[in-house]
């Protein structure tokens, strides 16, 4: 966005789509401008939790229900989207997009195999790919804000980091995929704490509320460790701008995937997760379902295969189904996109 | 975003504040679970000491909320005090006490409502009769119908069960917020109530007939609707705005669901036993007040058809039987009949009628046990003057008081109208369709110029024979009060109805009309404090009144220690009484906070301290372990 790129926004109106039926009719107020209707990030801040396999076959479920879909594997340090589709070692990475060599979206996209999927694959070449700069970020977002598919889904990578957490909240639906254990239900914590913290960042500019989140966010004493705290803090100088922020933070709705559940008890984990952090910290989030770790699924990573094609009626693969279709029902009961 | 440390016990738990106790217990072992220092789900969320002290308010949360007392104590702090109705089924026992105690906290609440809305009532009680008036028309029907179309309840008592606990819950829900919106939803339910009384006149025939007859007259004409008061709950919960509402609407619609069937046959016992009542479960009958006293204190209007249906409920809850449903019509006769009682019923009626602007619908409420207690209207059918009427009619003695306590009620009411006590009689019945019942009564007193009058006459005939008449005459009837009733509030004072109220939570029970013209003067407040407290006294062991405390006192142990002594007691004497130790007793008093044990028992300590002290004991504990953790410096 700042930086001088060759990536104006003649690219972004010619976005190609590679995909017929990717054509979706633009908002008002983007400039006729195509755009994804809906953003799906899927992060989770511990690595190996299955989000590149959540993301690859949501992706694949979304497509088999007649949506276009651009898979993104934002995971700059450590992609391997594409391995999960089976698509070999794209020619076109989003590296080379970024380091402009190839400096239009729609030239990095590959085809997957799957009708109305395709992939822009991560950072294969680049070694210093996960260190995205602040213009290369700002770059990517406005470019990916500006492809045009039914859906768009981010495959974040591990951590909280700023990178990885902007993608997050740039999200419609903020998928957070956590396995029925502490360690990755601790890193789910603490990325959900990030992104909210970050959302809070983001909006305090555009409030004029700048100083106060400021100041509550490095206060030391005792310091600020919820949002309610925050919250409170904001509140006591500017009620109407603090009701406002939580408006926002309330929208602002993670999902949540149980991964990898074993027991039937591994199947409420998402709902327990849910029910406390909306104890302590007031704000909604969803359970989608839960993933039942299943063979199949590893299998099928092995073979390089989605599940949802190798296997399709196993259990993680109705288990995706199950979550593509209340994804869907989301978007179909509300029509107002979020900008 | 609420932090759990600000969440009532029921957020806390999870649960609707209808929710049965073994609800609570399963809720309470769930979350105990979830939030166990091992789970998952808890796992480096927040601090170990945040998720200590959120079990630790949980276990307080399910204490409290399982103990039948301290339960009800609670709902009147939060204004839920028509939950009770469910504790007071769990627990026969304490039925008289509770019942009191519901009255004396709907007496509050009415007070303050009146207080707050008391430019409001005027407009929306207006509106209310217009809406109930229609409704127990031919309009009513399809009123009822539209409202609660949905609602598939198949019985007309589990109709009336929800009407009365709609009602109630739209009432305390709104009575900050939306009067109006409770008034509509009133409305609805007084629809539901007559529907109920039709269906079960219809039921009953015979013997009922007679009894019910002026109200299933109403309800005939609606019978068709029956089934529409239960979607008056659904419509009722729906349009309540606050969740409040919704949440005690749907419990109650399980109640009435239910106990569908059976109390159809109870429903016109209702009307006419009330006697049986008595001897019956105490249990029943004291829920069957209890709802009374709500529905009268919640709404003026619907009190009667509150009553009715409150009784209807309780015994719907309670059980299918008949009897049950008899009992509900006994609480209402029953109050009248143990002293206690009595005076609770009779308040019952003054409350409502206090609070409500609109006289006429506070009389109704009166009129409306007394005509359901007594039935005399269905017996003495001629009965001149309502009061003598329901003296009359009613074999039990106990119920006269309660008659006489609406007589007077109405007397004040009429003040504007002409011949006050006919035309309050003729109010009521036109108002609520329940009045039925007790339309039976007024008519002969009433005066021709209402139309509610005619009809009540013309139900009270009914009474004694066919329905259809009857059922006619009343939904005529009751539009024309309605619209008296409009022109009268306005001109009318609320004081005159609080003047009502006053005699009427008198024991004395019979009053006399002037009386209560006389007594007029008082505010709502004052009045429904004055009942309220009246109330608790009788019910409960006598109490010396507590010393005046502003309302913003902080309870030190200074001002306990003060309390105490007031009341005559030595700390021995109140430490035998509550089983807290002397020691604990003599700490709290010397605020020696260090001294104290942890903050879960002395908020335990404090609650029965104030208890026994008749002070409000979640204010007591409040007020002092905020000064016990301001002092310690504990955060």
């Amino acid at each position: 966005m700042s930086k001088p790129s060759r990536a104006p926004l003649a690219e972004a109106r010619a976005l190609g789509t590679p995909i017929p039926e990717a054509r979706v009719s633009a908002p008002p107020g983007l400039g006729g401008r195509p755009r994804p209707k809906r953003i799906i990030a899927v992060g989770g801040g511990k690595g190996g939790i299955g989000k590149s396999m959540v993301s690859a076959n949501l992706g694949v479920a979304l497509a088999q229900a007649g949506m276009s879909v651009l898979l993104v594997d934002a995971d700059l340090g450590g992609a391997n989207l594409h391995t999960c589709l089976g698509v070999g070692q794209p020619e076109a990475t989003l590296s080379d997009f970024l380091r402009k060599n190839k400096s239009r979206l729609e030239d990095v996209i590959v085809p997957t195999g799957v009708p109305r999927l395709s992939l822009i694959a991560g950072a294969q070449d680049a070694l210093d790919a996960a260190n995205l700069k602040y213009a290369q970020k700002q770059k990517l977002l406005k470019t990916l804000l500006g492809a045009s598919a039914d859906y768009l889904i981010l495959d974040l990578g591990a951590g909280t980091s700023f990178n990885t957490i902007d993608f997050f909240i740039l999200a419609d639906h903020g998928l957070l995929v956590v396995l029925p254990e502490p360690t990755s239900v601790e890193n789910a914590y603490r990325f959900a704490k990030a992104a909210f913290f970050r959302r809070l960042q983001a909006m305090e500019a555009e409030y004029g509320i700048q100083d106060l989140v400021d100041s509550a966010l490095t206060t030391r004493e005792g310091s600020l460790r919820t949002l309610h705290d925050v919250l409170a803090q904001v509140r006591r100088k500017d009620p109407v701008g603090a009701e406002r922020l939580e408006r926002e933070l309330a929208a602002f709705r993670i999902r949540l995937i149980v991964n990898q559940a074993r027991t039937d008890a591994d199947l409420s984990v998402g709902a327990a997760v849910a029910s406390a952090w909306k104890k302590f910290f007031g704000i909604d989030m969803d359970d989608l379902g839960a993933i039942r770790y299943d063979d199949e699924a590893w299998r099928a990573v092995r073979k390089r295969r989605p599940v949802l094609i190798e296997r399709p009626d196993s259990p993680a693969a109705t288990a995706i189904q199950r979550i593509a279709s209340r994804l869907l029902a989301l978007d179909g009961s509300d029509t107002s996109p979020t900008p | 975003m609420k932090p759990f440390a600000q969440q009532n016990y029921y957020e806390l738990l999870e649960v609707p504040v209808t929710a049965p106790m073994d609800d609570i217990r399963a809720a309470y072992a769930r979350l105990m679970e979830l939030y166990a220092p091992d789970s998952i789900a808890v796992y480096a969320l927040v601090d170990s000491e945040q998720v200590d002290a959120l079990r630790a308010r949980m276990t307080e949360a399910m204490e409290i909320l399982t103990d039948a007392d301290l339960r009800a104590e609670y709902d009147k702090d939060l204004g839920l005090s028509a939950r009770r109705l469910a504790d007071a089924v769990a627990s026969p026992p304490s039925v008289v006490e509770r019942a009191a105690e519901s009255l004396a906290s709907a007496v509050a609440d009415d007070g303050r409502v009146s207080a707050e809305m008391s430019s409001a009532p005027v407009d929306e009680a207006p509106s209310a009769r217009d809406e109930s008036s229609p409704s127990s028309e031919e309009g009513s029907a399809t009123r009822k119908r539209t409202r609660g179309s949905a609602s598939t309840s198949g019985a007309p008592e589990s109709l009336l069960v929800t009407g009365p606990q709609d009602f109630r819950a739209s009432f305390f829900t709104g009575f900050s917020l939306g009067y109006v919106t409770s008034s509509f939803q009133m409305s609805p339910v007084v629809g539901s109530a007559v529907d109920v009384s039709a269906a079960m006149s219809r039921a009953e025939t015979a013997a009922s007939a007679s009894s019910a007859d002026a109200s299933h007259a109403k309800a005939g004409d609606e019978t068709p609707a029956p089934t529409s008061g239960g979607m008056e709950q659904s419509d009722a919960s729906e349009a309540a705005s606050e969740p409040a509402a919704r949440g005690m609407s749907a419990p109650a619609g399980e109640t009435g669901a239910r106990s569908i069937a059976p109390q159809a046959a109870p429903g016109s016992e209702v009307t006419t036993s009330s006697a049986p009542h008595l001897a019956q479960p105490a249990a029943q009958g004291s829920v069957a007040p209890e709802a009374a006293v709500v529905a009268t204190a919640s709404r003026t209007d619907s009190p009667h058809h509150v009553a009715p249906e409150a009784a209807a409920v309780a015994a719907a809850s309670r059980t299918d039987s008949p009897h049950h449903v008899v009992p509900e019509a006994t609480a209402v006769a029953t109050a009248s009949r143990p002293d206690s009682q009595h005076h609770v019923a009779p308040e019952a009626a003054a409350v409502a009628t206090a609070p409500r602007p609109d006289s006429q619908h506070h009389v109704v409420p009166e009129v409306a046990p007394a005509a359901t207690a007594s039935q005399a209207v269905f017996h003495s059918q001629g009965a001149a003057v309502p009061a003598s009427h329901s003296g009359g009619v009613q074999p039990v003695s106990p119920a006269v008081p309660p008659a006489s306590a609406s007589v007077p009620a109405r007397p004040a009411l009429h003040g504007d109208a002409p011949v006050p006590s006919e035309v309050s009689p003729a109010q009521s019945a036109s108002e609520v369709e329940v009045a039925a019942p007790t339309a039976g009564v007024a008519p002969p007193p009433s005066v021709p110029q209402e139309s509610a009058a005619p009809v009540s006459a013309a139900t009270a005939q009914p009474a004694a024979q066919p329905i259809p008449q009857v059922v006619t005459a009343p939904p005529v009837v009751a539009p024309t009060p309605a619209e008296s009733v409009m022109q009268r509030e306005p001109v009318r004072p609320l004081s005159s109805e609080l003047a009502l109220t006053r005699p009427v939570s008198r024991p004395a029970g019979g009053r006399q009309l002037g009386e209560a013209q006389v007594l007029s003067q008082d505010s709502a407040i004052a009045t429904a404090e004055a009942a309220m407290a009246q109330v608790a006294s009788r019910v409960r062991e006598v109490r010396p009144r507590i010393p005046d405390i502003p309302s913003d006192a902080e309870f030190n142990g200074e001002l306990l220690r003060r309390v105490r002594e007031a009341r005559g007691y030595t700390l021995q004497q109140v430490a035998d009484r509550t089983r807290i130790s002397s020691r604990h007793l003599e700490n709290v008093e010397a605020d020696r906070y260090p001294a104290l044990p942890a903050q879960v028992y002395l908020r335990g300590i404090l609650m029965n301290l104030a208890r026994e002290l008749g002070l409000d004991p979640l204010r007591v504990s409040r007020s002092y372990l905020a000064l016990a953790s301001e002092k310690t410096g504990k955060k």
